[in-house]
């Protein structure tokens, strides 16, 4: 009972709707003393009271507390650890501070997304199996692939690497937790809200604009689409808390000897991802916004009525998107540098090459934008310098391909599942890539822009890229989060499952694309018919896939081999803690001696964690 | 009575690897043993093989314009780097594999090889040796001939009004303007500049033939010119997403009421050109002997 | 009972960089709100520089008068920063007065951006202009008033005697954040206000 008063979920099922409530009541007091109509908009007040709900469950689940304290200038106790550490399985459903139980929930809570996003695809790949309309509506299938993209981008692939690095990285640079571990929460907490903005739309006939969501089509739509615009502003908040914290934490508070160059490169990865998303995530912010005002106050940012600039949307909009896919992707290839090295046995090949090609891209990045307009309308003159960066930045990523060849050859490679899926990703990495240096070049790209041959590359580089080296992570760590050896028979049958029907599943889609099958569509001509039946079949298989991996998760993490401190034998920090490490990682700092890649070095250390006091023996009368 | 108590959480055994046995599995001069540059050229030529399969399977439309063989042979140079290099990447991954696998209770090191700099400094430069003969390519189809120009001069102008959900059409330099869902007839081997508007949202006016694709968006106009150089109707895709209608505006869907474009010979399309001013004549003879008896009566 | 097996506290961390990592996580957020301020300038830049759409109406922007405001909030940035200044020397008095002067500063700004925004003769729904107009000046604003907030906060603590020069870096953050905000007025002044469209 009491727990509908104390900071839990259970209270944020009353405060969220209070503050909604109260917010809506505020806003028409407000415009009545004025002199406005009460309600001249319902979907105005719907949004402020989505806005203050979602605020109203941050408060409500505590992630203010302590700030609250704070303000009203009360004494605060930095040595209050009750929030912090997972004592049962229930705190993982609190405001939990320890960067391992945030972890835990941004792993846990992203993966469910991600089968809730792969769903929408199975029912709109079942639409498209046969010609003809069997199963969607037009409208229903266009918020079904914008649920589907938006879901996955923004509540699953750039919060699950959060979630891996919220893990692993404090323990792999030596430190007991992030820098601001009650702001790490309040990220953490912001995801549901910004997941249930998004998944509600549908109550209001969901948004049909694709991921993008591009003006004027927003402005048609219904309020829906009101949703998704607020529904990626809060994503994309919690995007920025993470990464202000990430780069504060490996800027401040790694191990004494740990140089930037003895951090792993997982480290280096989630640095420049985390620069990335502080400089880029509030372009599509601003755009959100604007395209949101468009819609609920009747500006005319978009709209041809009012002097607006449709096109203007597009460039600021992917301003940042481009730079998301390499936050996509940066800290993918950070896991496959640690998979690859560890179950190798031998140091990451070129490791500087790799820590700056990390730096180059995400500084390139920000050069590239345009390539996704080259079809738009946009000033003919920035169509080739844009070509020229977006052909450039395929040498950083392409030296990270060789040197994780380099790593691999001359190792001890131990097949494990985690090792299986980084191969796995180099192949299929490959593919999306030398598809991507092709759609650089400009009169290539324009012949076949928006057709299913780009839904192929991006789907390689995300599916084949950043989901493979989320498993490979996921596999890999497996052993440290839960204390547990998961079952090697059912991952491989989970990688050669995946693997296969995955390729089966894109690669088609080149064909489509090449031979004029658009996106974002829910029939085709009839020649298509028979790769798209074949498409959706491998989805399926794809799908189903995914349900090896669950059971051999949530069967190992309860009945798996007991797995000790470090069954991989890696070097790094984290695998000299015990599996689960303690709440508070480290009795004592550590001291980092040398590379995180020495294997191979007779008698090489990374780092040695002081001792605790020995075992004691005690008396009791 | 004693109690030992086992301190969890910190393995004290842990903070050295002289546990494991930490024997080099080989120095490089075995590595070098297995020769590199044979397998890379192997490589070379298992790619070849990959990329003459994807150019003799590859499926594209017909090739209807001036521009479509110039990019279609950009692909098929696309198609050669990109199978040369997956062959050289699948090949190395699958020998390393083979050769370099952890026997059962392998406790061996691996090479401790932290990275040979003139091999990097090549898998640099060979790449960007690539992208820079992809660039030139690009440049050079871009500026294949100033069609814009021709068409401006000696060709047609069409101007394309996207809606939701059709395309409709006028000849800006015949003054002739076409109704909704009137197809588009165009001369074979002059040059056109198509002039894209949109009334609502977003379109894209996608020619997979012509390989020519450009977007119309609200409130500006887009230019985009090709030459079509063969008879024949080719499908108009709308490539953008306009709403609940963009799944039909494609004019390959059978039953689709939006006409494709038909390229027909110059004098029949002269022919169709008087058709469409007499036409156009007569109504307005009939609109304007409408109002003159509407205003009569 | 048993010794702690669990350590029970975390060790103490030692800091690699000079700056404590509060004002480093303060001034990365700002490097993001910059950002966000830089989208509503892409737009804006695009709007009236690159396609030189005039304001709504025969609207002539009042650079004279809002330079005024503008002095006002560089001055209020100079007073935030006596208050560090007496901090240290441990004039706690000097701290509520100089903060308190800051505030009246910057409220007064925030009025005569009000009372200016009532007598513009646009609303945010007039054009595109209008509309980029309200929301850039609106968010500085919006900035400004938060700013407020925290240096109230900032007097509340004052008062309560919780700063002092080993435990000031709660007031070090709230005068960094309002010299951003003085900084990006700045820039918003002389784009907008200043520089003519082509």
């Amino acid at each position: 009972m009491t727990a509908v008063l104390k900071p839990t979920l259970a209270r944020c099922l009353w405060v969220a709707p209070a503050f909604a409530a109260l917010a809506i009541l505020i806003t028409v007091a407000a415009r009545s003393l004025v002199g406005m109509t009460p309600v001249l908009q319902e979907s105005t007040l719907l949004t402020v009271a989505y806005i203050a709900g979602g605020i109203g469950f941050i408060v409500g689940i505590g992630g203010f507390d302590y700030w609250f304290t704070w303000m009203r200038g009360g004494e605060l106790d930095p040595n209050d650890h009750s929030q912090h550490g997972a004592h049962s399985w229930g705190d993982y459903f609190k405001f939990n501070t320890d960067h391992k139980v945030i972890g835990i929930q941004y792993i846990v809570f992203t993966f469910i997304m991600f089968l809730v996003g792969g769903m929408f695809a199975e029912i709109f790949r079942s639409e498209l199996a046969n010609p003809g309309q069997q199963v969607v509506t037009n409208q229903q299938y266009n918020g079904l692939i914008s649920q589907h993209g938006v879901i996955m981008i923004f509540v699953f692939m750039v919060p699950v690497f959060a979630g891996i690095g919220n893990y692993v990285i404090p323990l792999m640079i030596g430190a007991a937790d992030m820098a601001f571990p009650r702001l790490n929460a309040v990220s953490f907490w912001l995801l549901p809200v910004a997941a249930f903005t998004l998944l509600s739309s549908f109550m209001f006939g969901s948004f049909d604009g694709g991921w993008t969501g591009y003006p004027t089509l927003s402005e048609q739509s219904g309020y829906g689409m009101t949703l998704y615009q607020l529904g990626v502003q809060l994503a994309g908040a919690s995007s920025i808390a993470t990464a202000v914290n990430f780069l504060v934490t490996i800027i401040a508070m790694r191990a004494p000897g740990m140089t930037l160059f003895r951090m792993p490169l997982l480290v280096w990865a989630n640095l420049a991802t985390s620069a990335l998303v502080v400089a880029a995530t509030p372009f599509i912010a601003g755009a959100q916004f604007m395209a949101m005002f468009d819609r609920e106050m009747g500006t005319h940012f978009f709209t041809v009525a009012g002097n607006g600039d449709t096109l203007v949307y597009q460039h600021i909009f992917w301003f940042y998107s481009h730079p998301a896919v390499y936050i996509m992707i940066l800290p993918g290839f950070g896991i496959i540098s640690e998979v690859i090295a560890t179950h190798a046995r031998k140091p990451v090949f070129g490791y500087r090459a790799v820590a700056f090609s990390s730096a180059g891209i995400a500084i390139l990045g920000f050069a590239v934008w345009a390539h996704h307009m080259f079809a738009s309308g946009m000033e003919p003159w920035l169509r080739v310098p844009i070509m020229l960066s977006t052909l450039l930045i395929a040498i950083p990523t392409g030296i990270k391909i060789f040197s994780w060849l380099g790593t691999m050859w001359g190792g001890v490679l131990r097949m494990t599942t985690a090792n299986l899926f980084a191969i796995g990703f180099i192949f299929t990495f490959v593919i999306g890539g030398l598809s991507g240096v092709m759609l650089a070049v400009v009169p290539f790209d324009v012949s076949i822009t928006n057709s299913y041959f780009i839904v192929a590359h991006f789907h390689y580089v995300l599916f084949g890229g950043s989901i493979m080296t989320i498993y490979a992570g996921f596999y890999h760590w497996f052993p440290k989060v839960t204390g547990r050896m998961y079952n090697e028979v059912l991952g491989r049958w989970h990688f050669w499952i995946t693997f296969v029907a995955m390729n089966l599943t894109f690669f088609p889609m080149h064909y489509q694309g090449l031979e004029g099958m658009p996106r974002r569509v829910a029939d085709y001509a009839p020649q298509f018919a028979w790769s798209n039946m074949l498409i959706s079949i491998a989805a399926f298989i794809l799908g189903a896939s995914t349900l090896i991996f669950v059971y051999n998760m949530i069967h190992s993490a309860r009945h798996g081999k007991k797995a000790g401190a470090n069954p991989w034998g890696g070097l790094t920090l984290e695998w000299m803690l015990s599996s689960p490490p303690p709440i508070f990682n480290f009795p004592a700092t550590p001291r980092v001696i040398g590379g995180p890649y020495r294997y191979g070095e007779e008698g090489a250390k990374h780092a040695i964690v002081p001792e605790v006091e020995p075992a004691t023996v005690e008396t009791t009368v | 009575m004693l109690r030992v108590v086992r301190k969890r959480g910190y393995d004290a055994g842990r903070d050295t690897f002289d546990s494991r046995r930490r024997a080099c599995s080989k120095g490089l001069a075995e590595v070098k043993t297995i020769k590199v540059l044979p397998l890379a050229i192997m490589g070379v030529v298992v790619g070849i093989v990959i990329s003459v399969l994807l150019v003799i399977t590859r499926t594209l439309p017909v090739q209807a314009s001036a521009e479509s063989s110039d990019i279609d042979n950009l692909y098929i140079f696309f198609l050669g780097f990109s199978g040369i290099i997956f062959g050289i990447v699948v090949l190395f991954l699958l020998v390393s594999v083979y050769r370099f696998r952890a026997r059962p209770n392998d406790e061996r090191e691996g090479d401790n090889l932290h990275g040979i700099t003139w091999l990097e400094v090549v898998w640099t430069v060979i790449p960007f040796v690539i992208v820079v003969l992809c660039a030139i390519g690009g440049l050079m189809v871009l500026r294949s001939g100033d069609v814009e120009a021709q068409a401006r001069t000696k060709g047609q102008q069409i101007h394309v009004l996207g809606y939701q959900f059709g395309w409709k059409y006028g000849y800006l330099n015949q003054d002739i303007n076409l109704k909704d869902q009137q197809t588009l007839v165009l001369p074979v081997n002059e040059p056109v500049i198509f002039e894209l508007e949109s009334q609502d949202v977003i379109h894209s006016f996608w020619v997979p033939a012509w390989r020519m694709q450009m977007n119309a968006t609200p409130g500006q106009v887009n230019e985009i010119s090709t030459t079509p150089t063969k008879i024949g109707t080719y499908d108009i895709v709308c490539a953008y997403l306009c709403g609940v209608g963009h799944t039909g505006m494609n004019t390959s869907l059978p039953g689709s009421i939006i006409p494709k474009v038909r390229v027909v010979s110059k004098s029949d399309f002269d022919a169709w050109i008087t058709q469409q001013k007499a036409e156009a004549a007569k109504a307005a003879e009939s609109a304007t002997a409408e109002t003159t008896t509407g205003s009569a009566g | 009972m048993s010794a702690a097996t669990d350590h029970s506290a975390p060790q103490i961390q030692p800091y690699r960089t000079g700056l404590r990592p509060e004002i480093l996580g303060l001034i990365i957020f700002l490097v993001s709100e910059a950002a966000l301020f830089g989208a509503f300038f892409m737009y804006y830049t695009n709007l009236r520089v690159l396609k030189g759409i005039p304001w709504p109406g025969d609207f002539d922007i009042p650079a004279d008068s809002t330079s005024i405001n503008t002095l006002i909030l560089v001055l209020s940035s100079f007073t935030c920063e006596f208050a560090l200044l007496s901090l240290d020397r441990r004039k706690n008095g000097s701290v509520f007065g100089w903060l308190l002067l800051t505030f009246l500063l910057g409220a007064t700004f925030l009025g005569l951006q009000v009372h200016e925004y009532m007598i513009v003769g646009f609303t945010p729904a007039d054009q595109s202009t209008g509309a980029i107009f309200f929301t850039l000046t609106g968010l500085h604003g919006t900035h400004v008033f938060i700013g407020l907030v925290l240096l109230l906060l900032g007097m509340i603590r004052a008062l309560a005697g919780r700063w002092s020069p080993e435990r000031h870096s709660g007031l070090l953050a709230i005068s960094i954040y309002w010299h951003f905000v003085d900084i990006v007025w700045v820039i918003l002044f002389t784009v907008v206000y200043c520089l003519p469209s082509s």
